[in-house]
């Protein structure tokens, strides 16, 4: 499986794990409180490294406050530090082991770290005594999926679905299978089981325009893309993937100058994508604005050295700007991610 | 924030106001392409004809990897009575790989004239041993008499045009190996000495005891990923001119690239006046082996920007065609693939590199829910702009229970718009030219010498289509038919310009197929033209005034 797509799944469990979190409760320590509200505050502006400080000075000022350790743990799992987040969450189990929310913290470690047997056990521990419990099967099945058992994993998110058929999570997820599996009728079947559930989820219409792009029907995703982008646009100023995803198909549709003004967008939500400076360089590219092209593409590898698309592009700007040196170390570089890069499943 | 930082802000500000447009516009937008292109059409008339060659593959539930891969096919004048004949490539059992039924023999089809053909396998001694997979036709004795070189699973075999009609396997005096899966060839003068060298695609390291299982264990199995398998070097023979080759691929650097090979095509794309070599490969880089012109070669796929799309990702590269699509001079490079992949096309930029054309001339959107196997740039409704014809198919049979992508396919053409651009033909270009195949091989040649080309096309499991071209348009035409003397007999690598167009004489193109026939021009509505021929020799030559609508016999000068 792709890099890009383990991490598209990761990024699925990270919002939806911990809705009920406990707020901030009696703690004697005031010093412990102002630290915790700061962390909060740090999470909600993106300064994860920030906010694990807060959390674990926070916790240090006052260690009867236990949920803090669950906060700790998913900031660790932002800033992709799994082993400390795994550690925060078995902190948390050795103070509270009958928790059900740090079990599936722990789960959720383990499986963000890809730690997968482990994830798969803490999981079963969880569905033992709870079998219905919805989080616990989600993460089942996406622990199915990711060690390449489809059919459980199909089958746990059919389960999940017929005992708690308005999980908007659960749906989506089973799409998202689908669209990985290259079965884009049935990812469109939950896509719009998602809006049913949801009319305003703006992944589902980002997604169903990535179902239509695999049938070939460019007009329908574009209406899909432009749904989820005006859903965005003032709702979640943070999502950019309709953008980079409708930048991808302009651009496959040849239409450079509107797919750079998408990937334009995109960066600007989310400057902290590789992605997104990639189809921008490849915009630029096919515009021959090669000076550009390798500015956006330098950014983009900046952000992601082990990402080969826009190392290999920027080997062909860099030789169509004259500047062979440069296009040879990137063609090294390249060469190198590559031969690293995880190979496609099918 | 840096200088790129700076930039990219500002290009940022510039881009949301234009993103406006894009979210207020309800379609994806296309500069339009004025319809001004002749129409293309084709028919079926390979029962006519009597061309009844089915393509045996013996699929097997095992699905052993080599079933999926035959078959090619030649179109060469092999009595050299000036009608172009057909020969195609067949399978064998598994897992004996022999040829012990008939129905697995190669065959030939002597072209009777006016379309119709006689099956002349058995009396020309081309039945074939092994599991077929590609030929390639040359003369390489400069005899006059196109020979035949037919690779396999383990067994590759040169036959040798006696010019009674018959052919003899001279596999083993030539000093051919078998010892490997290949599964195309082509033939090209890379030293430069007048003779015709031997270049031999080798695909993956597979034996038929190979009972590897992919697919889905509760479902259908599959063929499996060519990843599973270790690849080969390719094989290069030289043309020693005493009827023997000399194994040459470790002294030219050929042998140091290992690779999964589906074909070759060759042409000069930096104009050094040496050959070079384009290889496919299936889901590892392309190979470009510039030719040194000191009887060495060097890879320089990734270097000149072929080896990949752009995207950098593997794809599972087929048959591919070296030619100059835009008429600007330049040998470009366009390749099948599988769906997802698109066609990619990348033009020559005559700086010793190539640009990824595929999405701006329209190829990308195209081609991106197609699978294909032969391509190959000609013209076919003589407008003087090289049109693109691929074979239509996936390779997996099973694919549909994985992939929304169909493994039947109908055959493709797209029509150059004469300004960088294709447009898709396919659904206008005959009711029956819609009709869904396994299609593998293709060649192109006028079969019945009327101007236009035809196409004949393999089909696993069905009967082998011969597309008469019966595109409407009353265009002229030329084809060049080269005799070298200093150069190697079939003018192989003579570079041949017609006014604006130009084109080059080599038999590799398509799918591990071959096409030794005259260089063919679209003239429009000219009436007489000049043509200027760069032999292999380095000679140059110029015939003027060539009334047009003709086939013209064109000999190489003694001199320069």
């Amino acid at each position: 499986m792709a890099l890009a797509t383990i991490s598209a799944f990761l990024s699925l469990l990270l919002l939806p794990l911990f809705p009920q979190l406990p707020g901030v409760s009696h703690c004697d320590s005031i010093a412990s409180q102002a630290l915790r509200q700061s962390g909060q505050q740090a999470v909600e502006s993106k300064q994860f490294g920030g906010a694990a400080r807060n959390f674990q000075e926070a916790f240090d000022a006052c260690p009867d406050e236990h949920s803090i350790l669950l906060q700790l743990s998913e900031v660790h799992l932002r800033l992709r530090e799994f082993d400390q987040a795994i550690q925060a969450a078995r902190q948390f189990l050795d103070l509270e082991p009958a928790s059900t929310i740090g079990k599936l913290a722990l789960a959720n470690a383990y499986f963000m770290g890809q730690r997968l047997i482990e994830a798969q056990r803490q999981t079963s521990a969880i569905l033992k005594s709870d079998p219905a419990n919805p989080q616990a099967l989600k993460l089942k099945g996406n622990i199915e999926y990711l060690s390449g058992h489809l059919d459980q994993a199909f089958n746990t998110f059919i389960a999940l679905l017929d005992k708690h058929p308005n999980d908007e999570e659960g749906a989506y997820m089973l799409g998202r299978i689908y669209y990985q599996e290259g079965r884009i009728e049935q990812a469109s079947g939950q896509f719009q089981r998602v809006l049913r559930i949801n009319p305003k989820s703006y992944r589902a219409f980002d997604n169903l325009g990535l179902c239509y792009q695999s049938l070939g029907d460019s007009e329908m995703a574009t209406r899909y893309f432009l749904t989820a982008i005006k859903l965005v646009e003032n709702d979640a100023p943070e999502y950019d993937w309709a953008y980079a995803n409708l930048a991808n198909l302009l651009l496959e549709k040849g239409d450079a100058e509107k797919a750079f003004a998408a990937a334009s967008k995109a960066a600007d939500r989310n400057p902290q994508s590789a992605r997104n400076f990639y189809l921008g360089g490849k915009a630029l590219a096919a515009l021959g604005k090669n000076d550009l092209s390798a500015n956006w593409l330098e950014r983009s590898v900046a952000l992601d050295p082990k990402y080969p698309e826009p190392l290999y592009l920027l080997t062909r700007v860099y030789t169509q700007l004259g500047q062979a040196e440069k296009a040879r170390v990137a063609l090294e570089k390249f060469r190198v991610v590559k031969a690293a890069a995880p190979r496609e499943r099918k | 924030m840096g200088r790129v930082g700076a930039g990219i802000a500002l290009l940022v500000a510039s881009a949301i106001s234009a993103l406006v447009a894009v979210v207020g516009s309800a379609q994806v937008q296309h500069t339009p392409t004025p319809n001004l292109v002749s129409p293309i059409r084709f028919r079926n008339v390979a029962t006519e004809a009597g061309i009844d060659f089915f393509l045996e593959n013996s699929a097997t539930p095992e699905k052993q990897l080599i079933e999926a891969m035959p078959g090619g096919v030649v179109a060469f004048d092999y009595d050299g009575d000036g009608l172009i004949d057909i020969f195609f490539t067949n399978g064998a059992s598994l897992p004996s790989l022999e040829k012990n039924d008939p129905k697995f023999r190669n065959r030939l089809y002597k072209n009777m004239g006016g379309m119709r053909f006689k099956d002349v396998t058995a009396e020309a001694g081309l039945t074939g041993i092994g599991y077929s997979m590609g030929a390639a036709a040359a003369d390489y004795d400069n005899d006059g008499h196109p020979d035949l070189f037919v690779t396999g699973v383990n067994s590759n075999h040169l036959y040798r045009n006696l010019g009674d009609g018959t052919f003899a396997d001279v596999t083993q005096k030539a000093g051919i190996r078998s010892d490997v899966w290949s599964v195309a060839a082509g033939w090209f003068d890379y030293d430069k000495d007048g003779r015709l060298d031997l270049f031999v695609v080798n695909y993956l390291q597979w034996s038929p005891g190979n009972t590897l299982f992919c697919g889905d264990p509760k479902g259908p199995r599959a063929y499996c990923h060519p990843r599973f398998f270790s690849g080969l070097p390719n094989t290069l023979y030289r043309n020693r001119g005493d009827g023997t080759f000399e194994d040459v691929s470790v002294r030219t650097g050929i042998a140091s690239h290992i690779g999964k090979g589906m074909s070759v095509a060759f042409a000069d794309y930096d104009q050094d006046g040496f050959p070079d070599v384009f290889v496919t490969n299936d889901k590892v880089p392309n190979f470009l082996f510039h030719n040194r012109g000191n009887g060495t070669f060097e890879e320089v796929g990734l270097e000149t920007g072929v080896a990949l799309p752009d995207h950098g990702k593997d794809i599972s590269a087929m048959g591919t065609d070296f030619r100059d699509y835009d008429n600007d001079g330049l040998p470009d490079i366009v390749m099948a693939a599988l769906a997802g992949e698109t066609f990619p096309l990348f033009h020559n930029e005559g700086k010793g590199w190539f640009r990824d054309a595929t999405y701006q001339s329209h190829l990308g959107d195209l081609t991106n829910k197609r699978s294909g196997w032969s391509a190959a740039f000609v013209d076919f409704n003589n407008d003087g702009w090289k049109d693109l014809f691929v074979s239509g198919s996936h390779v997996n049979d099973t694919v549909e229970a994985f992939e929304v992508t169909p493994y039947r396919l109908p055959n493709a053409v797209f029509a150059n718009s004469g300004n960088g651009t294709f447009q898709d033909f396919s659904s206008a270009a005959g009711a029956d030219f819609q009709t869904p195949g396994v299609h593998r091989g293709a060649a192109f040649a006028d079969f019945n010498n009327d101007g236009k080309i035809d196409v004949v096309v393999s089909q696993i499991g069905g009967r082998a289509e011969l597309w008469e071209n019966i595109s409407p348009a009353a265009k002229t035409w030329i084809d060049v038919k080269l005799t070298g003397l200093k150069s190697n007999y079939d003018g192989l690598g003579a570079h041949v310009r017609v006014g604006s167009q130009s084109n080059d004489m080599t038999s590799a193109v398509g799918y591990a197929s071959s096409s030794l026939v005259p260089v063919h021009f679209g003239t429009g509505s000219a009436r007489q033209v000049d043509i200027e021929i760069v032999w292999p020799s380095g000679i140059r030559q110029t015939v003027r005034g060539v009334p047009t609508n003709r086939i013209l016999p064109v000999r190489e000068p003694s001199d320069k």
